[in-house]
C-alpha cells in the first residue's frame, strides 16, 4: 500500500491493528457500558445493604451524582486512549518507525484516533442523553448537562494533548486524570450556576474545535522533533 | 563488486555515547554480521540504517545510489526487525498480517501463512490465535522472522536474530540466510547482529566488528583468517611471542591469541602452533585488543 494513499482508517489499522470504525465502536460501546455499569453497581450497592432500590434510585435522579458518573466515564476512555504512545522503546515502536509513509503514517493514525475519541465522547454523551430521556437516570438539566459535560471533555482532549508536550512521564500521567476530571467537574458545576442555559456550553464547544486541531498540530509537531526518530 | 549498503561516516552523538564516523561497506549477495560487545553501538547503527533513528551525521548510500531512508521505494527494499518486542504484544499473527499487508507494498499473506507453519506457529487465518505475550522469546522471534521473510525484499537487517533462539533454531535460520540469498542469487544481501558468533559462523561471509562506537575491523570472513594467525605455545616463549600477537591470553602452562599472518614465521621460530582461526576466535581475539587499546 502507497504512503499517499493510504487512509486515516487504514494507518490506524497498520498502528493498532483496527479500523478507526471497529475502534471507535468499540470505544463507544465500551464507554457506554461503563456509564450504564456505574449506574447499576451504584444503585444495587446500597440495595444489596438492605436499602430500597426505588429510593437510591429517585436519590440519584436529577442529582448531580449522575453527571458525575457520566463526566468521570467518558473522561476515563479519553484519558486511556489519549495516552497511548509508541516511542521507539514501546514494544512495536521500531515497526512503526519502517512502515511506509514513516511518520506521515504516524500522523495519520493520530488523526484517526482523534476522530474516534471524539466520535466516542459524543456517543457517550448521546447514551447519557437518551438515557435520560428514557427516564432511567435523570440528570439535574437534562440534555443541557450533556452539552456542557461534552463541551469541557472536549476541551480536554486538547488538554490531553498538550500534556503530552510535558517530558517527565511521570508528571505527565499523573496530571492528566486531573487536568481532564477538571474540565468535566466545570461541566457539571456551570449548568447549576447559569441555570441550565446552554449558550456558554455552545460558545466552549466552538472554541474547542480549533483548539483540538493547534493542539494536535502542536503534538504531533513537538514528537516529531522530539521523539520520533532521536 | 556491488554495495548493498555503503556506510560514509555516519555519527550519531548521545549524552554518554557517541557512534563514531563508521566506515564500512555491506557487499551485495553475501550475509554480513555485525559483531561487538555489548554497547558496541550495532543496534545503533542498525537503527540509523533502517531509518529507526537519526543520525547525527555521515551518509548512507544504498544498493549503490539510494540515501534517502525516509523514501518508501528504499524502506520497502529493507526489511528489518529488532531483537526484541518488534510488535505490540497483545498482537496476533492475523493483526500482524493485516498491519504489514498496509504498512509495506511487498508483503505476502500466503507466505506469511506458509512460514508460521513452517515455523510451528500455528496458522494465522485461523480464529483463535494466542497474542505474542504468550509466546516464548525463541516463538516471538521466529514470528519476527516469518513477517520480515514475508516481504519480497532485497536486505535483511536483522538486530541479534539468534540471540532468544536455541541452537537447533540457530541452524534453521543460517539455513534461512542461505535461502534468503540464493531464491535471488547476487541481488539480495543480509545484515545481521550477533552474539552467537560460532552459531552463526556457518551463516557469515562478511563481517563487520565493532567496538566502542567505531569499526575497528572489516573484511570477508575467508580473508579475514588469512590475515590473521590463532597462535598457541608453551608459557616458557609466551613473553618472546607477546610483542607481536594482537591479542593474548595465557596461563601457566601455555598460551593462545591472534596474530596477523604476516609475523607467523617469526612466532613459529618460538616454538608455537600457528592454525586458522575460527570466526569465534578471530573475533575474541580482535574484540579483546580494542578492549586494551581503550585501557
Amino acid at each position: 500500500m502507497k504512503s499517499n494513499s493510504l487512509t486515516l482508517s487504514q494507518a490506524h489499522k497498520i498502528y493498532t491493528g483496527n479500523s478507526m470504525g471497529l475502534y471507535t465502536l468499540k470505544l463507544s460501546v465500551g464507554g457506554v457500558l461503563m456509564y450504564l455499569a456505574t449506574l447499576l453497581t451504584m444503585v444495587l450497592l446500597p440495595a444489596l445493604d438492605g436499602g430500597n432500590i426505588t429510593t437510591v434510585w429517585s436519590d440519584y435522579n436529577a442529582s448531580a451524582i449522575t453527571n458525575t458518573f457520566l463526566t468521570m466515564d467518558a473522561g476515563i476512555v479519553l484519558m486511556i486512549t489519549g495516552l497511548i504512545h509508541y516511542d521507539k522503546q514501546l514494544p512495536g515502536g521500531k515497526y512503526f518507525r519502517t512502515v511506509n509513509g514513516g511518520f506521515d503514517t504516524y500522523r495519520k493514525m493520530k488523526n484517526a484516533s482523534l476522530i474516534a475519541r471524539v466520535i466516542t465522547l459524543i456517543s457517550i454523551m448521546g447514551a447519557g442523553a437518551i438515557i435520560d430521556r428514557l427516564g432511567l437516570f435523570k440528570l439535574a438539566f437534562g440534555t443541557s448537562d450533556v452539552i456542557y459535560i461534552g463541551a469541557f471533555l472536549l476541551i480536554s482532549i486538547g488538554l490531553v494533548n498538550f500534556m503530552n508536550l510535558i517530558r517527565n512521564p511521570v508528571v505527565r500521567e499523573l496530571s492528566t486524570p486531573f487536568i481532564i476530571f477538571a474540565a468535566g467537574l466545570l461541566g457539571v458545576i456551570l449548568p447549576n450556576i447559569l441555570d441550565g442555559k446552554i449558550y456558554f456550553a455552545l460558545a466552549v464547544a466552538v472554541i474547542a474545535v480549533p483548539f483540538i486541531v493547534i493542539s494536535q498540530k502542536v503534538m504531533l509537531n513537538d514528537y516529531k522533533k522530539r521523539k520520533w526518530s532521536k | 563488486m556491488n554495495n548493498a549498503i555503503e556506510i560514509n561516516g555516519i555519527t550519531k552523538k548521545y549524552k554518554d555515547f557517541t557512534l563514531g564516523g563508521v566506515q564500512a561497506v555491506v557487499p551485495c549477495g553475501f550475509a554480513t554480521a555485525l559483531i561487538g560487545a555489548n554497547g558496541a553501538g550495532k543496534t545503533t547503527l542498525i537503527d540509523i540504517l533502517c531509518g529507526v533513528t537519526g543520525k547525527t551525521g555521515g551518509e548512507a548510500v544504498y544498493f549503490g545510489d539510494m540515501t534517502d531512508i525516509d523514501d518508501d521505494k528504499l524502506r520497502n527494499r529493507i526489511g528489518y526487525c529488532s531483537s526484541t518486542n518488534f510488535f505490540p504484544l497483545d498482537w496476533t499473527l492475523k493483526k500482524i498480517a493485516d498491519s504489514m499487508e498496509l504498512g509495506f507494498d511487498n508483503f505476502d499473506r500466503q507466505r506469511f501463512a506458509e512460514l508460521c507453519r513452517r515455523f510451528k506457529l500455528g496458522d494465522p487465518t485461523e480464529k483463535k490465535q494466542k497474542k505474542l505475550m504468550k509466546l516464548s522469546d525463541g516463538n516471538k522471534m521466529r514470528t519476527y522472522l516469518a513477517a520480515v521473510l514475508a516481504r519480497d525484499t532485497e536486505l535483511l537487517v536483522l538486530d541479534e536474530p539468534a540471540s532468544s533462539l536455541d541452537p537447533l533454531a540457530r541452524d534453521v535460520l543460517c539455513d534461512l540466510f542461505r535461502e534468503y540469498l540464493s531464491e535471488r542469487d547476487g541481488e539480495r544481501s543480509v545484515l545481521f547482529s550477533t552474539h552467537n558468533i560460532a552459531d552463526m559462523e556457518y551463516a557469515t561471509d562478511h563481517a563487520i566488528f565493532m567496538a566502542n562506537g567505531k569499526v575497528i575491523e572489516q573484511g570477508f570472513v575467508e580473508d579475514l583468517k588469512e590475515k590473521y594467525i590463532l597462535v598457541h605455545g608453551d608459557a616458557e616463549n609466551a613473553d618472546k611471542a607477546r610483542p607481536f600477537m594482537i591479542s593474548f591470553s595465557g596461563g601457566r602452562t601455555g598460551f593462545e591469541g591472534i596474530a596477523l599472518a604476516e609475523n607467523a614465521e617469526m612466532l613459529r621460530a618460538y616454538d608455537t602452533a600457528v592454525e586458522t582461526p575460527t570466526l569465534q576466535q578471530l573475533s575474541v581475539g580482535i574484540l579483546r585488543k580494542a578492549e586494551e587499546d581503550e585501557k
